[in-house]
Protein backbone atom coordinates (compact mmCIF):
# COMPACT_ATOMS: atom_id res chain seq x y z
CA UNK A 1 0.00 0.00 0.00
CA UNK A 2 1.53 3.61 -0.88
CA UNK A 3 2.29 6.31 1.57
CA UNK A 4 3.01 9.60 1.54
CA UNK A 5 3.99 12.04 4.45
CA UNK A 6 1.54 14.38 5.71
CA UNK A 7 2.56 17.18 7.90
CA UNK A 8 0.19 19.64 10.07
CA UNK A 9 1.77 22.61 11.31
CA UNK A 10 0.82 25.58 13.31
CA UNK A 11 2.38 28.67 14.61
CA UNK A 12 2.92 27.01 17.98
CA UNK A 13 3.39 23.55 16.97
CA UNK A 14 3.81 20.46 14.29
CA UNK A 15 0.47 19.23 14.92
CA UNK A 16 1.49 15.92 13.22
CA UNK A 17 3.70 14.39 10.79
CA UNK A 18 3.67 11.09 9.95
CA UNK A 19 3.20 8.92 6.63
CA UNK A 20 -0.59 8.13 6.26
CA UNK A 21 -2.54 6.49 3.35
CA UNK A 22 -5.36 9.37 2.69
CA UNK A 23 -5.89 12.84 3.97
CA UNK A 24 -9.36 14.49 3.20
CA UNK A 25 -9.47 18.38 4.17
CA UNK A 26 -12.09 21.02 3.80
CA UNK A 27 -10.94 23.71 1.35
CA UNK A 28 -12.72 27.04 0.55
CA UNK A 29 -15.09 25.11 -2.90
CA UNK A 30 -15.76 22.10 -0.39
CA UNK A 31 -13.78 18.71 0.86
CA UNK A 32 -10.68 17.72 -1.07
CA UNK A 33 -9.48 14.25 -0.58
CA UNK A 34 -5.62 13.41 -1.42
CA UNK A 35 -4.81 10.46 -1.58
CA UNK A 36 -0.69 9.05 -2.79
CA UNK A 37 0.43 10.31 -5.96
CA UNK A 38 -2.17 13.51 -6.13
CA UNK A 39 -1.33 15.91 -8.45
CA UNK A 40 0.59 19.23 -7.33
CA UNK A 41 -1.75 21.85 -5.27
CA UNK A 42 -2.35 24.96 -4.00
CA UNK A 43 -5.27 25.36 -2.38
CA UNK A 44 -6.74 27.63 0.90
CA UNK A 45 -8.38 26.00 3.75
CA UNK A 46 -11.53 27.04 5.66
CA UNK A 47 -11.80 25.96 9.39
CA UNK A 48 -13.22 22.56 9.41
CA UNK A 49 -12.17 19.27 10.34
CA UNK A 50 -9.31 17.28 8.72
CA UNK A 51 -10.05 13.34 8.34
CA UNK A 52 -6.65 11.37 7.96
CA UNK A 53 -6.16 7.72 7.56
CA UNK A 54 -3.12 5.86 8.82
CA UNK A 55 -2.93 2.50 9.44
CA UNK A 56 -6.93 2.07 8.39
CA UNK A 57 -7.66 3.94 11.19
CA UNK A 58 -8.95 7.29 10.97
CA UNK A 59 -8.01 10.11 12.88
CA UNK A 60 -10.23 13.50 13.59
CA UNK A 61 -8.67 16.83 13.80
CA UNK A 62 -10.55 20.09 13.95
CA UNK A 63 -8.07 22.86 11.95
CA UNK A 64 -8.43 26.86 11.65
CA UNK A 65 -8.27 28.90 8.50
CA UNK A 66 -4.56 28.12 6.55
CA UNK A 67 -3.29 26.45 3.27
CA UNK A 68 -2.04 22.99 1.69
CA UNK A 69 0.56 22.78 -0.40
CA UNK A 70 0.71 18.96 -1.81
CA UNK A 71 4.06 18.11 -3.40
CA UNK A 72 5.61 14.90 -4.72
CA UNK A 73 7.26 14.56 -1.64
CA UNK A 74 5.02 15.30 1.09
CA UNK A 75 1.61 17.00 1.63
CA UNK A 76 2.11 19.91 3.82
CA UNK A 77 -0.65 21.44 5.82
CA UNK A 78 -0.52 24.80 7.60
CA UNK A 79 -3.24 26.44 9.59
CA UNK A 80 -4.10 29.01 12.17
CA UNK A 81 -4.80 25.91 14.57
CA UNK A 82 -5.04 22.11 14.56
CA UNK A 83 -6.24 20.07 17.69
CA UNK A 84 -6.81 16.80 17.75
CA UNK A 85 -9.57 14.75 18.56
CA UNK A 86 -8.60 13.47 21.93
CA UNK A 87 -7.24 16.86 23.10
CA UNK A 88 -10.24 18.39 23.44
CA UNK A 89 -12.05 18.76 26.47
CA UNK A 90 -16.56 18.31 25.67
CA UNK A 91 -17.42 19.58 29.08
CA UNK A 92 -15.61 22.70 28.51
CA UNK A 93 -16.13 23.54 24.73
CA UNK A 94 -20.25 22.86 25.64
CA UNK A 95 -19.29 25.32 28.48
CA UNK A 96 -17.77 27.62 25.94
CA UNK A 97 -20.89 26.97 23.20
CA UNK A 98 -23.31 28.10 25.94
CA UNK A 99 -21.69 31.42 26.09
CA UNK A 100 -21.07 32.07 22.80
CA UNK A 101 -25.47 31.74 22.25
CA UNK A 102 -25.43 33.60 25.32
CA UNK A 103 -24.27 36.85 23.78
CA UNK A 104 -25.94 35.98 20.50
CA UNK A 105 -28.80 36.37 22.12
CA UNK A 106 -28.77 39.23 23.65
CA UNK A 107 -28.37 41.32 19.94
CA UNK A 108 -31.69 41.67 20.38
CA UNK A 109 -31.28 44.22 23.41
CA UNK A 110 -28.62 45.36 21.59
CA UNK A 111 -25.94 45.23 24.96
CA UNK A 112 -23.24 43.53 22.91
CA UNK A 113 -20.52 45.37 21.08
CA UNK A 114 -19.94 43.93 17.64
CA UNK A 115 -16.96 42.61 18.63
CA UNK A 116 -18.28 40.32 21.03
CA UNK A 117 -20.62 39.64 18.48
CA UNK A 118 -17.86 38.34 16.16
CA UNK A 119 -16.08 36.49 18.93
CA UNK A 120 -19.11 34.74 20.03
CA UNK A 121 -20.19 33.86 16.88
CA UNK A 122 -16.88 32.27 15.97
CA UNK A 123 -16.54 30.53 19.22
CA UNK A 124 -19.80 29.14 18.56
CA UNK A 125 -18.69 27.91 15.27
CA UNK A 126 -15.88 26.38 16.80
CA UNK A 127 -17.18 24.57 19.32
CA UNK A 128 -20.02 23.44 17.28
CA UNK A 129 -16.91 22.19 14.83
CA UNK A 130 -15.10 20.34 17.88
CA UNK A 131 -17.78 18.28 19.24
CA UNK A 132 -18.46 16.65 15.72
CA UNK A 133 -14.72 15.81 15.77
CA UNK A 134 -15.56 14.57 19.32
CA UNK A 135 -18.17 12.57 18.06
CA UNK A 136 -17.05 10.96 15.53
CA UNK A 137 -13.40 10.25 17.33
CA UNK A 138 -16.36 7.98 19.45
CA UNK A 139 -17.96 6.00 16.76
CA UNK A 140 -14.16 4.39 16.12
CA UNK A 141 -14.08 0.88 16.91
CA UNK A 142 -10.24 0.70 17.98
CA UNK A 143 -8.61 3.01 19.95
CA UNK A 144 -5.51 5.17 18.18
CA UNK A 145 -2.30 4.14 18.54
CA UNK A 146 -1.08 7.76 20.01
CA UNK B 1 30.50 56.90 65.83
CA UNK B 2 28.77 58.36 63.26
CA UNK B 3 30.10 56.47 60.52
CA UNK B 4 29.82 53.21 61.42
CA UNK B 5 25.96 53.57 61.33
CA UNK B 6 26.37 55.27 58.39
CA UNK B 7 28.23 52.27 56.64
CA UNK B 8 25.60 49.51 58.15
CA UNK B 9 22.85 51.22 56.79
CA UNK B 10 24.46 51.21 52.84
CA UNK B 11 25.00 47.60 53.69
CA UNK B 12 21.67 46.37 54.59
CA UNK B 13 20.12 48.54 51.56
CA UNK B 14 22.94 47.26 48.87
CA UNK B 15 21.98 43.62 50.69
CA UNK B 16 17.72 44.60 49.49
CA UNK B 17 18.90 45.23 46.35
CA UNK B 18 20.93 42.24 45.62
CA UNK B 19 17.91 40.71 46.91
CA UNK B 20 15.57 42.62 44.37
CA UNK B 21 17.99 42.09 41.60
CA UNK B 22 18.52 38.20 42.19
CA UNK B 23 14.41 38.04 42.24
CA UNK B 24 14.27 40.25 38.93
CA UNK B 25 16.47 37.83 37.57
CA UNK B 26 14.70 34.31 38.14
CA UNK B 27 11.69 36.25 36.75
CA UNK B 28 13.36 37.13 33.40
CA UNK B 29 14.94 33.20 33.16
CA UNK B 30 11.89 31.50 33.43
CA UNK B 31 9.90 33.96 30.80
CA UNK B 32 12.88 33.75 28.66
CA UNK B 33 12.42 30.16 28.93
CA UNK B 34 8.81 30.73 27.33
CA UNK B 35 9.91 33.16 24.72
CA UNK B 36 12.61 30.91 23.25
CA UNK B 37 10.33 28.17 23.00
CA UNK B 38 7.73 30.00 21.57
CA UNK B 39 10.53 31.44 19.17
CA UNK B 40 11.87 27.56 18.44
CA UNK B 41 7.86 26.39 18.37
CA UNK B 42 7.22 29.02 15.54
CA UNK B 43 9.90 28.41 13.32
CA UNK B 44 8.78 25.61 11.27
CA UNK B 45 5.70 27.22 10.51
CA UNK B 46 7.41 30.34 9.73
CA UNK B 47 10.31 28.93 7.39
CA UNK B 48 7.48 26.76 6.01
CA UNK B 49 5.28 29.61 4.91
CA UNK B 50 8.24 31.74 4.09
CA UNK B 51 9.26 29.58 1.30
CA UNK B 52 5.39 29.27 0.21
CA UNK B 53 5.90 32.86 -0.22
CA UNK B 54 8.85 32.95 -1.87
CA UNK B 55 8.78 30.48 -4.83
CA UNK B 56 5.23 32.02 -5.49
CA UNK B 57 6.42 35.23 -5.69
CA UNK B 58 8.95 34.54 -8.32
CA UNK B 59 7.03 33.05 -10.57
CA UNK B 60 3.31 34.56 -10.42
CA UNK B 61 2.80 37.36 -12.28
CA UNK B 62 2.64 40.93 -10.38
CA UNK B 63 -0.65 41.65 -11.87
CA UNK B 64 -2.58 39.04 -9.35
CA UNK B 65 -2.55 40.99 -6.14
CA UNK B 66 -1.31 44.55 -5.40
CA UNK B 67 0.61 43.83 -2.73
CA UNK B 68 3.13 42.40 -4.87
CA UNK B 69 3.96 45.48 -6.69
CA UNK B 70 7.15 47.42 -5.95
CA UNK B 71 5.47 50.03 -4.28
CA UNK B 72 5.06 54.04 -5.28
CA UNK B 73 8.70 54.73 -5.77
CA UNK B 74 7.88 58.74 -4.43
CA UNK B 75 6.82 56.80 -1.01
CA UNK B 76 8.59 57.22 2.25
CA UNK B 77 10.21 54.43 4.48
CA UNK B 78 8.68 53.21 7.26
CA UNK B 79 10.49 51.33 10.17
CA UNK B 80 8.64 48.85 12.51
CA UNK B 81 10.08 49.64 15.93
CA UNK B 82 10.25 46.67 17.70
CA UNK B 83 11.48 47.33 21.57
CA UNK B 84 10.44 46.63 25.14
CA UNK B 85 7.89 48.39 27.46
CA UNK B 86 10.34 48.04 30.46
CA UNK B 87 14.05 48.62 30.83
CA UNK B 88 16.82 47.18 32.86
CA UNK B 89 18.08 44.83 30.10
CA UNK B 90 21.43 46.63 30.06
CA UNK B 91 22.45 47.93 26.20
CA UNK B 92 19.62 46.28 24.61
CA UNK B 93 17.70 48.80 23.82
CA UNK B 94 20.24 50.99 23.15
CA UNK B 95 22.22 48.83 20.57
CA UNK B 96 18.93 48.82 18.45
CA UNK B 97 18.69 52.47 18.76
CA UNK B 98 21.86 52.90 17.61
CA UNK B 99 21.31 50.73 14.31
CA UNK B 100 18.44 52.48 13.61
CA UNK B 101 20.07 56.02 13.33
CA UNK B 102 23.71 54.56 11.79
CA UNK B 103 22.69 52.07 9.61
CA UNK B 104 19.08 52.79 8.61
CA UNK B 105 19.52 56.99 8.59
CA UNK B 106 16.28 57.29 10.06
CA UNK B 107 15.71 60.62 10.24
CA UNK B 108 12.93 63.14 9.05
CA UNK B 109 11.77 61.09 5.97
CA UNK B 110 11.17 58.01 7.85
CA UNK B 111 7.94 57.29 9.59
CA UNK B 112 8.34 55.11 12.88
CA UNK B 113 6.23 52.59 14.03
CA UNK B 114 6.70 51.53 17.85
CA UNK B 115 5.84 48.07 19.74
CA UNK B 116 7.43 49.07 22.99
CA UNK B 117 7.54 51.91 25.06
CA UNK B 118 11.47 52.53 24.89
CA UNK B 119 10.57 52.86 21.53
CA UNK B 120 8.56 55.66 21.77
CA UNK B 121 10.22 57.50 23.92
CA UNK B 122 13.39 57.19 22.13
CA UNK B 123 11.58 58.08 18.68
CA UNK B 124 9.73 61.58 20.33
CA UNK B 125 13.81 62.27 22.02
CA UNK B 126 15.20 61.86 18.75
CA UNK B 127 12.80 63.89 17.07
CA UNK B 128 11.89 60.94 14.69
CA UNK B 129 7.98 61.13 12.61
CA UNK B 130 6.51 58.76 15.21
CA UNK B 131 3.15 58.01 13.24
CA UNK B 132 2.00 55.30 15.56
CA UNK B 133 2.69 53.35 18.69
CA UNK B 134 1.34 50.08 19.59
CA UNK B 135 2.69 49.34 22.70
CA UNK B 136 -0.96 49.04 24.30
CA UNK B 137 -1.31 47.35 27.56
CA UNK B 138 -1.31 44.03 26.51
CA UNK B 139 1.42 41.80 25.12
CA UNK B 140 3.42 41.84 21.97
CA UNK B 141 1.68 39.49 20.00
CA UNK B 142 -1.67 40.72 20.56
CA UNK B 143 -0.59 43.90 18.63
CA UNK B 144 0.89 41.80 15.75
CA UNK B 145 -2.53 42.16 13.32
CA UNK B 146 -3.17 45.99 13.95
CA UNK B 147 0.72 46.78 12.94
CA UNK B 148 0.21 44.45 10.41
CA UNK B 149 -2.84 45.67 9.00
CA UNK B 150 -1.85 49.38 9.39
CA UNK B 151 1.51 49.17 7.29
CA UNK B 152 -0.76 46.96 4.56
CA UNK B 153 -2.99 49.85 3.71
CA UNK B 154 -0.41 52.60 3.87
CA UNK B 155 1.59 50.31 1.49
CA UNK B 156 -1.31 50.21 -0.72
CA UNK B 157 -2.32 53.58 -0.95
CA UNK B 158 1.51 54.75 -1.81
CA UNK B 159 2.50 56.34 1.49
CA UNK B 160 5.19 53.95 2.02
CA UNK B 161 7.72 52.50 -0.78
CA UNK B 162 9.35 50.14 1.64
CA UNK B 163 8.35 48.51 5.00
CA UNK B 164 11.43 47.57 7.68
CA UNK B 165 11.24 45.91 10.54
CA UNK B 166 13.74 46.20 12.96
CA UNK B 167 14.11 44.56 16.17
CA UNK B 168 16.55 42.31 18.29
CA UNK B 169 17.70 39.08 17.07
CA UNK B 170 18.04 36.53 19.97
CA UNK B 171 21.16 34.84 18.91
CA UNK B 172 22.01 33.13 23.09
CA UNK B 173 20.85 34.10 25.97
CA UNK B 174 24.76 35.85 26.12
CA UNK B 175 23.94 37.33 22.76
CA UNK B 176 21.30 39.63 20.97
CA UNK B 177 21.98 41.67 17.59
CA UNK B 178 19.94 44.30 16.53
CA UNK B 179 18.97 43.18 12.93
CA UNK B 180 16.29 44.73 10.27
CA UNK B 181 14.48 43.07 7.65
CA UNK B 182 12.37 43.86 5.07
CA UNK B 183 8.60 43.55 5.23
CA UNK B 184 7.65 45.26 2.19
CA UNK B 185 8.00 45.05 -0.99
CA UNK B 186 7.73 41.49 -1.90
CA UNK B 187 9.37 41.82 -5.21
CA UNK B 188 12.44 42.75 -3.48
CA UNK B 189 13.39 39.65 -1.59
CA UNK B 190 16.32 37.86 -2.42
CA UNK B 191 16.16 34.83 -4.48
CA UNK B 192 17.85 32.21 -2.41
CA UNK B 193 18.57 28.44 -3.53
CA UNK B 194 17.58 28.43 -6.46
CA UNK B 195 17.35 23.84 -5.82
CA UNK B 196 14.37 23.99 -4.14
CA UNK B 197 12.72 26.11 -6.42
CA UNK B 198 9.25 24.67 -7.62
CA UNK B 199 8.01 25.79 -10.38
CA UNK B 200 4.13 27.00 -9.34
CA UNK B 201 2.70 26.81 -12.60
CA UNK B 202 3.25 23.20 -12.54
CA UNK B 203 0.98 23.60 -9.41
CA UNK B 204 -3.15 23.31 -9.67
CA UNK B 205 -4.28 26.74 -7.57
CA UNK B 206 -7.53 26.52 -6.24
CA UNK B 207 -9.54 28.91 -5.64
CA UNK B 208 -7.58 31.07 -7.94
CA UNK B 209 -4.01 32.44 -7.86
CA UNK B 210 -5.37 36.03 -6.87
CA UNK B 211 -8.27 34.60 -4.36
CA UNK B 212 -4.85 32.48 -2.87
CA UNK B 213 -2.81 35.44 -2.40
CA UNK B 214 -5.49 37.59 -1.01
CA UNK B 215 -5.74 34.75 1.89
CA UNK B 216 -1.51 33.86 1.78
CA UNK B 217 0.64 37.37 1.46
CA UNK B 218 -1.30 39.54 4.72
CA UNK B 219 -0.95 36.04 6.25
CA UNK B 220 2.40 35.87 5.56
CA UNK B 221 2.85 39.17 6.80
CA UNK B 222 1.38 39.11 10.02
CA UNK B 223 3.47 35.77 10.61
CA UNK B 224 6.75 37.49 9.92
CA UNK B 225 5.87 40.28 12.25
CA UNK B 226 4.68 37.82 14.81
CA UNK B 227 7.93 36.13 14.63
CA UNK B 228 10.18 39.24 15.02
CA UNK B 229 7.78 40.29 18.16
CA UNK B 230 9.30 36.47 19.57
CA UNK B 231 12.56 37.00 18.91
CA UNK B 232 12.32 40.56 20.39
CA UNK B 233 11.15 39.43 23.19
CA UNK B 234 13.11 36.59 24.08
CA UNK B 235 15.81 39.07 23.51
CA UNK B 236 14.85 41.15 25.76
CA UNK B 237 14.45 38.59 28.93
CA UNK B 238 17.57 37.09 28.12
CA UNK B 239 19.08 40.62 28.07
CA UNK B 240 17.47 41.29 31.27
CA UNK B 241 18.70 38.18 33.40
CA UNK B 242 21.98 38.64 31.86
CA UNK B 243 21.82 42.43 33.44
CA UNK B 244 20.15 41.88 36.75
CA UNK B 245 22.86 38.79 37.33
CA UNK B 246 25.15 41.48 36.71
CA UNK B 247 23.37 43.33 39.71
CA UNK B 248 23.62 40.92 41.74
CA UNK B 249 27.38 40.24 41.63
CA UNK B 250 27.85 43.39 41.83
CA UNK B 251 25.79 44.31 44.86
CA UNK B 252 27.37 41.35 46.43
CA UNK B 253 30.75 42.53 45.83
CA UNK B 254 30.09 46.01 47.21
CA UNK B 255 28.27 44.30 50.29
CA UNK B 256 31.72 42.37 50.75
CA UNK B 257 33.41 45.84 50.60
CA UNK B 258 31.28 47.61 53.22
CA UNK B 259 31.81 44.94 55.86
CA UNK B 260 35.48 45.19 55.40
CA UNK B 261 35.18 48.51 55.94
CA UNK B 262 32.82 47.85 58.53
CA UNK B 263 34.90 45.99 60.45
CA UNK B 264 38.06 48.00 60.03
CA UNK B 265 35.79 51.16 61.55
CA UNK B 266 34.54 49.23 64.32
CA UNK B 267 37.85 47.60 65.35
CA UNK B 268 39.05 51.39 65.45
CA UNK B 269 36.51 52.75 67.17
CA UNK B 270 36.84 50.54 69.93
CA UNK B 271 40.97 50.88 69.53
CA UNK B 272 39.55 54.38 71.00
CA UNK B 273 37.90 53.32 73.70
CA UNK B 274 40.57 51.52 75.24
CA UNK B 275 43.45 54.25 74.34
CA UNK B 276 40.49 56.37 76.30
CA UNK B 277 40.28 54.13 79.11
CA UNK B 278 44.18 54.31 79.50
CA UNK B 279 44.66 58.09 79.21
CA UNK B 280 41.90 58.48 81.68
CA UNK B 281 43.45 55.84 83.98
CA UNK B 282 46.60 57.19 83.89
CA UNK B 283 45.21 61.03 84.72
CA UNK B 284 43.81 59.97 88.07
CA UNK B 285 46.94 57.80 88.88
Amino acid sequence: MSLFLLEIITPERRAFSAEVSAVTVPASDGVIGVLPRHERLFTVLVEGEVKIIQNQEEIFLAIGGGFMEVTEARVSILVTRAVHADELNEEEIKKARAEAQAILARTKDRTSTAEELEAAQSTLRRSILELGVIRKRRRLPRPLPN
Amino acid sequence: MANVKLIRRRMKSVHNIGQITRAMEMVAASKMKKAQDQAVMGKPYAEKISQVVRELVSTIEKKYHPLLSAGNPDGKTAIILISSNKGMCGGLNANLFRMLVRELHAGPGTDIVTIGKKGEQFAARAGLALVADFSGSGSFTEAVPAVTQFVIEKFLDGTYKTVLLAYNVFETALRQTPSRNVLLPLAMRPETDRSERVNFREFLMEPGPSEILTNLLPHYLENQVRSAVYEAEASFYSAQMIAMKNATDAAHDFEHELSLLYNKARQEKITYEIADMVTARMAVA
